[in-house]
């Protein structure tokens, strides 16, 4: 059944604090979620207290002061530190987003940060991907033709075909939108998720791949594709600007056309 | 230890998504246009006797404007309803008892109406 409450073992407690230095006149604090899979303790908050003035501007910046200057055991993925490549996904003051893109100036009080939602946690900030990327994998993600490729030319593209894949091509599956979509915590085992379907419809629209039936024949089912009930949540999150609930509105279009009246 | 890959593409795509989907919103375009002759209904009805109201239902155009409601009506309950178990009970045998339940709840209560109505314009 429906479960509102976590299990007792998996409810965060109260954590250690860690105050600024006493010289520190611009603070802000951090609640940062910490667990250790090797303890076997119930997770906690630890709060940061963070000198402004000697840190950086972005969440990002702030986790990384705490990992090199407090606390080097706190765990969270991070690489590019410019919004592409997806890494430091997390659940920033109560909205998915990106850690190194959120600024802190845009946070009025405390800053609470989280792990993406609803996703298995590996460690601390670490959610556990393995489900969300074999979503990925079966979509066949790559260009599926039955014509021979000419050797000396590449498949042609028009300029307004192409122009179809804007808006879709940007997602770097960073899964802000899909660990937002309550349809996708309670039926995540079936439903891709909007990040998947955004993916799917990338391909399904795209003038050179071959294969426009049977992707839609893989999302014709009531829990893939169908379980998407347009709370938009995605859309609101996606650090990216992208619009998800759009691709899969579109998707159901496709499939409402072919299915005829 | 399943496979991840092997998880998600379960038994596969059922085919069933776009005819569930269309009907939702069908029946719901229904309901919109049948709310409009209720509600014309109820106006034109209000203070009459119940031999004045018996008679009008006893048109056929009413009456099957009441039967098309009442089939709009269990129909969306029915889909809508299907969605709210499966995307909240999750313990299977439940599940499949009260996707049962509804559905032959649903049938017998638009049979019901639709038997009512008919028993108004036949005159039995």
């Amino acid at each position: 059944m429906l479960e509102l409450r976590l299990p007792a073992e998996s409810r965060p407690l109260k954590g250690q604090e860690f105050k600024a230095p006493g010289t520190a006149s611009n603070t802000k604090t951090f609640h940062v979620y910490r667990w250790d899979p090797d303890k076997g303790d119930n997770p906690r908050i630890d709060s940061y207290e963070i000198d402004l003035d000697d840190c950086g501007p972005m969440v990002l910046d702030a986790i990384l002061k705490i990992k090199n200057e407090i606390d080097p055991s706190l765990t969270f993925r991070r690489s590019c530190r410019e919004g592409i490549c997806g890494s430091c996904a997390m659940n920033i003051d109560g909205t998915n987003t990106l850690a190194c893109t959120k600024s802190i100036n845009d946070i009025k009080g405390d800053v609470k940060v989280n792990p993406l939602p609803h996703l298995q946690v590996v460690k601390d900030l670490v959610p556990d991907m393995t489900h969300f990327y074999a979503q990925y994998a079966s979509i066949k993600p790559w260009i599926r033709t039955q014509s021979v490729a000419l050797p000396d030319q590449e498949r042609l593209q028009s300029q307004q075909d192409r122009e179809k894949l804007d808006g879709l091509y940007e997602c770097i599956l960073c899964a802000c939108c899909s660990t937002s979509c309550p349809s996708y915590w309670w039926n995540g085992d079936r439903y891709l998720g909007p990040a998947i379907l955004l993916q799917a419809y990338r391909w399904l629209v795209d003038s050179r791949d071959e294969d426009t039936g049977h992707r839609l024949d893989e999302l014709d089912d009531p829990f893939r594709l169908y379980r998407c009930h347009t709370i938009m949540n995605c859309t609101s999150t996606c650090p990216k600007g992208l619009n998800p609930a759009k691709a899969i509105a579109e998707t159901k279009k496709m499939l409402l056309e072919r299915h005829g009246a | 230890m399943q496979n991840p890959l092997a998880r998600v593409r379960g038994k596969g795509a059922s085919g069933g998504g776009t005819h569930h989907w269309r009907s939702q919103r069908y029946s719901a375009l229904v309901l919109l246009l049948a709310t409009g002759w209720v509600l014309w209904m109820g106006v034109s009805l209000a203070g009459a006797d119940y031999a004045t109201a018996t008679a009008a239902m006893s048109s056929p155009i009413n009456a099957g404007m009441a039967i098309l409601l009442a089939g709009a009506v269990f129909y969306h309950t029915h889909l809508g309803l299907q969605v709210v178990i499966e995307d909240y009970v999750h313990v299977p045998a439940l599940e499949f008892t009260l996707l049962v339940f509804v559905r032959f709840a649903c049938l017998t209560a638009f049979l019901i109406s639709a038997i009512a109505s008919l028993k108004l314009v036949l005159g039995a």
